[in-house]
C-alpha cells in the first residue's frame, strides 16, 4: 500500500514549508511559519484555538493558497497547489470535521476518495473492520454517528497510502479502543516511511505517539523540539506563556457569592443531545466556570438552556419556571448567550456594528415596528465605549473587524438585552492578548454588577482566573465540582482529562 | 434499510405514475388502449430528455432554466441545416455539439465566472431565445425534409422509434450516473462540494460537464421536436424548462444536491405528461393542466418534507439513546487519561 | 471627499455613473433619445417591473426567492377582470384581485415554512398552481385568451396611462412605493430582521428573530407588489389577460440582481433596485433607439445580467486578496522563530 520504504536518516524531507503567510478578511492567521516533516516521523502540531494549525494544514493540502511562502514536497517546490495536485503528490488530510457525502454510502464515500487507486471491496472491508466493528459499508454516511464518520475519514486516509498524512484532532470523537487502533495504524505508517502531521490538543497523545512537536501561537512558531527533550509543562508554557499574557495582566479577585440569595439560574437534571443529567445553581454576582475538553457537551448544554436546542429537564430563571425555552424568550427574560462559534452563530458579518448590537433587542427599541434611530445608535455607541471597541464609524461591517473586535460586538449584542444571566461560550477563542485582557476585566465588572455569569472555556487558565466555582464536564456529564482553594490549573486539567479517575483506578 | 427507503422514493414516483394511468384507465378504458399509451409515451419523449439533463445539473446542486431556449436554438440551427440539404447524420452530430456547447457556456459561467446558476441560466434563457429570433427573424423554420420527418412517425413493435431511443439513452445515462466513478463524482460534487474538492474531485469540471450534458439533452429534444412537429419556431419550448424542473423534483431529485436518479426523473416526466394528457379523457378542460402540475409538485414536496422530518426525529432519538449509554464508556478511557498527565 | 469616494465605490454609486453614462452615450448616438419629456414619459414602459422588484429584493435579502411573481400578476389581472365583467365596480374588482395575490403570497410563505423546502421549488410549484388557476378562471369565465377582458372605464385605464403635471402616474406610483419600501427595509424591525436573517440565518435564530413573521411579511409584500403590478398592467393595456404576467420573472430578477442584491441573502438596498430599474429600462430603450431589434436587446440584457453577477464576485475576490497582501506588508516584523530542530 505504501510505496517504497524510505530510510529516515539523511533522506530528503517529506515536506518543507517556508515562511508561510496567510490572511483571511484582512486578518493575518499565519505570520511566516516554517515547518518541515521527515520520512517516518510523526510530527505533533499543537497550539491554542486560532493559532493557525488547521490553516497551515489546509495549505499543505492545497485547500487554501498561502499569500506568500514556499512549499516543497518530496524535494520539489510546488506552486498553485490544489487538493488534486496535493493528492497526486501523496498528501492526504483527515480533516477535523468529517467532510463526507451524506447521501452516498460508506463504501462510495471511501472509494471516491481513493481516486484512481483500485481497491477491492474486501480490502476496504478488511481495513474498516481493523478500526471499527460496527460500520456497515452500505449504510448512508448521514446515518453514521460523528465518531463513525470520523473513522470513515481515517479509513480513507489509511487506504489512500499517502506519503504525507495529516490527521487533524482525530481522537476528539473516538472511543479509547478506536483511538488505540488508530495509533497502531499510524505507527505502522511511520515505520514504512510515511511522514505524519498530527494536530491535537491532547498533551498525552503527543508523548505517547509523536517524535517531534511544533507549537504555534497566533500564527507564529514558538517552539519546535523532539518530544523526548520536551515536557508537558514546556509545551503548555509555550502555548500559553505566563509572562506578558492575560494571567499577568489580570489579577484574580476574590469574590464571595452572597448568601441567602435566590439563584438566578437553576438547572435540574437537564438531558439533551450530547449531555446527560446536568444540575447546578448559578447565583447573582458569581462566575461559574464550566471546564472540559472539546466534545464534553458544554456548548450543547448552554444552547439547550438558551433555547436553541431541545432538552428534557427543569430550568428555573430568576425563580420562575422556564420550560418552553426559545432564544427570543430568553433575551426578554434576561438570559443572554455569547455563542462559541462567532462567525456561524454570534454575529452578522454582513451587518454593521449598529445592526449587530441591537439585533437581539429590536422590539425594545422600536415603536409599532419602526426602529427608533436615536436609541438604535445610542445603544451601539454605549457598548462600543464600554467595551472599548476599536474607534471608527459604527456603520462599518462587522466582517471587516478583527477577531477581538468581532467578539466585542458579539458581547455587546448579548449585553444590550440587559441580562441578569449571561452565558459566555469560549469567549477568548481566536482573540489577541489585549482583547483578552479587556474581556477578563469585563467579566469581573459584570459579576461585580450582580450579573450571574456562566463561563464555558477549554482554556483552563481562564477558568482558574475568573471563576468563583468550577464545574468540570466530561463526555456529557458533570464529573467534578471545584470550589475555593481547589480551583487550580492542575486540578481543572486533571478533572477535564479524567486523569485523577484513572490514577484512582490504576 | 436506508437504501430501500431511498429506492422507494423513486418507486413512489413510478407507482404514482403507473397508478395514475391505471385509475384513468378504469374511468376511461380508451385511455389505456395501446395506441393511446404509445401516443402518451411519444409525447413524453421531449420532456423526459429535458428532465434527464436538468436532473444531472440539479444533482450537482445547480439549476438550469435555459433548456427550453437551448432546445429552440439548437432546433432552429438543425432545421436550417437540414433545409440546406446537409446530410442528416452530420446535422445530428453538429446539433448535439452545439447543444453541449451552449450548456457548457452555462457551466463555465457558473464554475469560473462564479455566477449563481439561476442567474446564469436566466441570462442565457433570454440570450439564447434572442439569438433564435435573430436567426429566424421571427419566422418559424418549416419544410423540413420529409426524409427526416419520417423518423418521427417510424415505429418498432408498434411503439415509436423515438420512444425506444429515448429509453436506451436514459438507461445509458442512468447507468453512467449510478455505476461509474464519473457518476459518483457528479453526485459527490452536489452532495458536499467542499468535501469533494478536498479529496481531489475536479468539481469545476464536473459542474461544466453537468451543464454540457443538460445542453446535449436539450439538443436531443430539439431533434425529436423537429421530426415530430416538422417545423420549429423561436417560441418552441417556451416555459418547458419549469416543467422539466418540476418533473425532476417530482421524481425525487432534490434541489439540495446529491440526491435523485434518472429513473425517478423520467417517471416524473411521464407523470406530468400523463396527468396533463389525461385531463380531456376525464372531461376536464385542458386549461387546468398547469394547476395539476403545480398540485402534483407541491404534494410531492410536502410528502418529502414529512418523510424527512420523521427520519430526522428517528436519528435524534437514536442519538439520545447513545447519550444515555455514555457513562459506561467513561471509566475505561486510557487515551484521555494518559500517564503523562 | 472621503464620503464621495465611499459612495462612488458602493454599488449604488457605480449604478448612477452607468445610468448617466449610458443616457449620454445613447443621446450621442441618437439625439432624439435625449429628450427629457420623452425620457420621463417613457418610464411607464418599465417602472411597473420595479414595483415587484422592490419587495422581491427583500425576499432575496432573506435568502429566499419567489418564482411565482408572474403567476400572481396574472392571477390578480384575471380575478380583477372576471369580477369586473360580472358587474362589480372596477375599483372593488381591483381590490379583490390584489387580495387574491395576497392570499397566494401567504400560501407561498406557509408552504415554505411548513415543508422547510427550498423556496425556489416551492414557488416553482405555486407558479404552476397560480398560473393554472388564472388560466382556469379565465377558461371558466369563457374569456378569449388573446383578447382578455376589456371595456374598463376610462378612469381605471388612466391610472397607468395618465399623468399629473407631465409626470406619468405610473412613475409617481413607483416613487411612492419605492419610498415606502425604502422605509420598510431600512427603518423598521421587519426590514432589519429580513436583511440580517439572510446574512446569517443561524445567528438570526440565536438573536431570537421571529423568523415565521419575517417570512410571511416578506412573501406577503412580494405578493402585494405583484398584485399592484397586475392591476397597473391591466390598466396599462386596458385588458385583463390570464397570461399577462407570464414574461415578468426574468426582467424582474434582472433588476434585483443588477440592483446589487445578493442571491445568497443579506446584502442590498432599495436605492440600488430603484436605480437598476432605470438603468435596465433606459438601456433597453437606448438599444432600441440605436436600431437594435427586440431580440438583440434581450441578448444584450441577458449578457449584462451574467457579466454583472460575475463581476460582483470577482471584484470582491480580488479586493480581498489585495487586502490580505497588505496585511502581510503592514504586519510588524515577524517575531524571531525558534530554530527548527532536525529530527534524528
Amino acid at each position: 500500500m505504501v510505496q517504497g520504504r524510505t530510510d529516515g536518516n539523511g533522506a530528503q524531507p517529506v515536506a518543507v514549508l517556508e515562511n508561510i503567510w496567510k490572511s483571511f478578511g484582512g486578518i493575518a492567521v499565519l505570520k511566516g511559519v516554517t515547518i518541515d516533516l521527515q520520512p517516518g516521523e510523526i510530527h505533533a502540531l499543537v497550539g491554542g484555538n486560532g493559532a493557525g494549525k488547521s490553516t497551515l494544514m489546509k495549505i499543505v493540502t492545497g485547500v487554501e493558497t498561502p499569500d506568500s511562502g514556499t512549499i516543497t514536497i518530496a524535494g520539489n517546490e510546488v506552486r498553485n497547489l490544489s487538493p488534486r495536485a496535493a493528492h497526486a503528490n501523496g498528501v492526504y488530510l483527515v480533516p477535523q470535521e468529517p467532510e463526507l457525502f451524506p447521501n452516498l454510502s460508506v463504501h462510495e464515500n471511501i472509494s471516491l476518495a481513493l481516486g484512481d487507486l483500485k481497491v477491492s471491496r474486501s480490502k476496504i472491508a478488511e481495513v474498516t473492520a481493523s478500526l471499527c466493528d460496527t460500520i456497515d459499508l452500505d449504510s448512508r454516511a448521514s446515518d453514521l454517528s460523528i465518531s463513525d464518520q470520523q473513522l470513515v475519514e481515517i479509513i480513507r486516509g489509511v487506504l489512500r497510502g499517502a506519503h504525507l498524512l495529516i490527521v487533524d484532532e482525530p481522537t476528539s470523537s473516538l472511543t479509547a479502543k478506536e483511538a488505540q487502533r488508530l495509533f497502531t495504524h499510524l505507527r505502522n505508517f511511520a515505520q514504512n516511511g510515511v511522514g505524519i502531521f498530527y494536530v491535537t490538543h491532547r498533551m498525552a497523545e503527543i508523548f505517547e505517539l509523536c517524535d517531534r512537536v511544533t507549537v504555534l501561537r497566533d500564527g507564529v512558531t514558538v517552539l519546535q523540539k523532539n518530544t523526548e527533550d520536551s515536557s508537558i509543562a514546556e509545551l503548555v508554557a509555550a502555548m500559553v506563556p505566563q509572562q506578558g499574557q492575560p494571567v499577568a495582566i489580570h489579577e484574580k479577585q476574590t469574590r464571595q457569592a452572597v448568601a441567602n440569595v435566590e439563584p438566578a439560574l437553576q438547572v435540574r437534571e437537564l438531558t439533551g443531545d450530547g449531555f446527560c443529567n446536568v444540575s447546578f445553581d448559578l447565583y447573582p454576582g458569581e462566575v461559574l466556570g464550566i471546564a472540559g475538553v472539546i466534545g464534553a457537551g458544554r456548548t450543547e448544554l448552554a444552547e439547550t438552556i438558551y433555547g436553541v436546542r431541545k432538552g428534557l429537564g427543569k430550568v428555573t430563571l430568576n425563580s420562575k419556571d422556564y420550560s418552553k425555552r426559545t432564544p427570543n424568550k430568553s433575551l426578554r427574560l434576561g438570559l443572554s448567550y455569547v455563542p462559541e462559534d462567532r462567525h456561524e452563530h454570534g454575529v452578522f458579518l454582513l451587518g454593521s456594528i449598529v445592526d449587530n448590537t441591537t439585533s437581539g433587542i429590536l422590539e425594545r427599541i422600536s415603536t409599532l415596528g419602526v426602529i427608533n434611530r436615536a436609541k438604535d445608535v445610542d445603544s451601539a455607541e454605549t457598548f462600543a465605549r464600554d467595551l472599548s471597541l476599536q474607534k471608527g464609524s459604527l456603520s462599518r461591517k462587522v466582517g471587516n473587524l478583527s477577531g477581538g473586535n468581532q467578539q466585542k460586538v458579539s458581547l455587546a449584542k448579548a449585553l444590550a438585552a440587559q441580562p441578569s444571566v449571561i452565558i459566555l461560550d469560549e469567549p477568548s477563542r481566536g482573540i489577541d492578548v489585549a482583547a483578552r485582557a479587556d474581556l477578563y476585566r469585563l467579566v469581573e465588572t459584570l459579576a461585580n454588577r450582580g450579573l450571574a455569569v456562566l463561563l464555558i472555556s477549554s482554556e483552563f487558565e481562564e477558568i482558574e482566573l475568573l471563576s468563583t466555582r468550577v464545574l468540570v464536564m466530561r463526555d456529557g456529564l458533570v464529573t467534578d465540582e471545584l470550589t475555593g482553594e481547589d480551583i487550580s490549573f492542575g486540578n481543572i486539567r486533571d478533572a477535564a482529562f479524567g486523569a485523577h479517575d484513572s490514577k484512582k483506578s490504576a | 434499510m436506508i437504501k430501500h427507503i431511498l429506492k422507494s422514493r423513486e418507486s413512489i414516483t413510478v407507482i404514482g405514475a403507473l397508478g395514475f394511468i391505471a385509475i384513468i384507465g378504469i374511468a376511461q378504458p380508451s385511455f389505456v388502449a395501446f395506441s393511446n399509451l404509445a401516443r402518451v409515451a411519444n409525447s413524453t419523449v421531449i420532456l423526459a430528455l429535458l428532465t434527464a439533463g436538468v436532473a444531472v445539473v440539479i444533482i450537482t446542486r445547480n439549476i438550469d432554466v435555459s433548456v427550453g431556449s437551448t432546445m429552440a436554438l439548437s432546433g432552429i440551427v438543425a432545421g436550417l441545416l437540414l433545409k440546406n440539404g446537409m446530410p442528416i447524420p452530420l446535422v445530428v452530430l453538429l446539433t448535439l455539439v452545439l447543444g453541449a456547447a451552449l450548456g457548457a457556456i452555462n457551466g463555465i459561467g457558473v464554475s469560473i465566472g462564479r455566477v449563481p446558476s439561476i442567474v446564469m441560466t436566466l441570462g442565457t434563457l433570454g440570450a439564447y431565445r434572442g439569438i433564435s429570433f435573430m436567426i429566424t427573424g421571427g419566422h418559424s423554420v418549416e419544410n423540413i425534409p420529409s426524409q427526416y420527418k419520417k423518423a418521427g412517425t417510424a415505429t418498432l413493435l408498434g411503439i415509436p422509434v423515438f420512444v425506444w431511443m429515448t429509453i436506451v439513452i436514459l438507461v445509458v445515462l442512468g447507468f453512467v450516473l449510478a455505476k461509474t466513478s464519473f457518476g459518483r463524482k457528479i453526485y459527490a460534487t452536489g452532495d458536499n462540494i467542499q468535501g469533494a474538492h478536498l479529496i481531489g474531485v475536479p468539481t469545476k469540471t464536473m459542474t461544466v460537464t453537468a451543464f454540457a450534458a443538460s445542453g446535449l439533452f436539450a439538443s436531443m429534444a430539439a431533434l425529436v421536436f423537429l421530426a415530430q412537429i416538422g417545423s420549429i419556431s423561436n417560441q418552441a419550448g417556451m416555459g418547458i424548462e419549469m416543467r422539466a424542473i418540476a418533473a425532476a423534483v417530482i421524481g425525487g431529485v432534490a434541489l439540495t444536491g446529491g440526491v435523485g436518479t434518472i429513473l425517478g426523473a423520467s417517471f416524473g416526466a411521464l407523470f406530468i405528461t400523463t396527468a396533463t394528457s389525461s385531463l380531456s379523457f376525464l372531461g376536464v378542460p385542458g386549461f387546468w393542466s398547469d394547476m395539476v402540475i403545480g398540485a402534483i409538485l407541491l404534494i410531492a414536496l410536502f410528502a418529502d418534507s414529512q418523510v424527512g422530518k420523521r427520519m430526522e426525529r428517528k436519528r435524534l432519538e437514536a442519538r439520545y439513546q447513545r447519550a444515555k449509554t455514555v457513562p459506561q464508556e467513561i471509566s475505561n478511557d486510557p487515551v484521555n487519561a494518559g500517564g503523562a498527565l | 471627499m472621503q464620503n464621495l469616494k465611499k459612495y462612488l465605490f458602493r454599488w449604488e454609486g457605480a449604478l448612477v455613473v452607468v445610468l448617466i453614462a449610458q443616457i449620454l452615450i445613447f443621446g450621442m448616438l441618437n439625439p432624439r433619445f435625449l429628450n427629457l419629456d420623452r425620457l420621463i414619459s417613457s418610464s411607464s414602459d418599465f417602472v411597473y417591473l420595479g414595483i415587484i422588484a422592490l419587495p422581491l429584493a427583500i425576499v432575496m435579502m432573506t435568502g429566499g426567492i419567489d418564482i411565482s411573481i408572474g403567476s400572481m400578476v396574472s392571477l390578480t389581472a384575471i380575478v380583477t377582470g372576471v369580477c369586473f365583467s360580472n358587474g362589480l365596480n372596477i375599483w372593488l374588482a381591483a381590490f379583490i384581485g390584489i387580495l387574491a395575490a395576497l392570499v397566494a403570497g401567504v400560501i407561498n410563505a406557509a408552504l415554505i415554512l411548513s415543508t422547510g423546502a427550498n423556496p425556489m421549488v416551492i414557488t416553482l410549484g405555486t407558479q404552476f398552481l397560480f398560473a393554472g388557476m388564472a388560466i382556469g378562471i379565465s377558461g371558466l369565465a369563457n374569456v378569449s385568451a388573446f383578447e382578455g377582458i376589456s371595456g374598463m372605464p376610462d378612469s381605471f385605464v388612466q391610472i397607468s396611462n395618465g399623468d399629473i403635471a407631465g409626470i406619468p402616474n405610473m412613475l409617481i406610483i413607483f416613487a411612492v412605493i419605492a419610498g415606502v419600501f425604502a422605509f420598510i427595509l431600512h427603518g423598521t424591525t421587519f426590514g432589519r430582521q429580513a436583511r440580517l436573517l439572510g446574512a446569517n440565518p443561524k445567528a438570526a435564530t440565536y438573536a431570537g428573530f421571529p423568523i415565521r413573521r419575517v417570512t410571511y411579511l416578506a412573501y406577503g409584500l412580494t405578493a402585494l407588489g405583484s398584485g399592484i403590478t397586475g392591476v397597473l398592467m391591466t390598466s396599462y393595456v386596458a385588458s385583463a389577460r390570464a397570461d399577462i404576467g407570464a414574461q415578468v420573472l426574468l426582467p424582474v430578477l434582472t433588476l434585483v440582481v443588477i440592483g446589487g442584491v445578493s442571491m445568497y441573502g443579506g446584502e442590498g438596498t432599495i436605492v440600488g433596485v430603484v436605480i437598476a430599474t432605470f438603468v435596465i429600462g433606459y438601456l433597453q430603450q437606448g438599444l432600441r433607439f440605436s436600431g437594435l431589434s427586440e431580440s438583440e436587446v434581450s441578448v444584450a440584457t441577458g449578457a449584462a445580467l451574467v457579466l454583472v453577477a460575475s463581476l460582483r464576485w470577482w471584484t470582491h475576490h480580488v479586493a480581498e486578496r489585495i487586502k490580505n497582501q497588505k496585511v502581510k506588508k503592514q504586519a510588524a516584523t515577524p517575531r524571531p522563530q525558534a530554530a527548527p530542530v532536525a529530527s534524528s
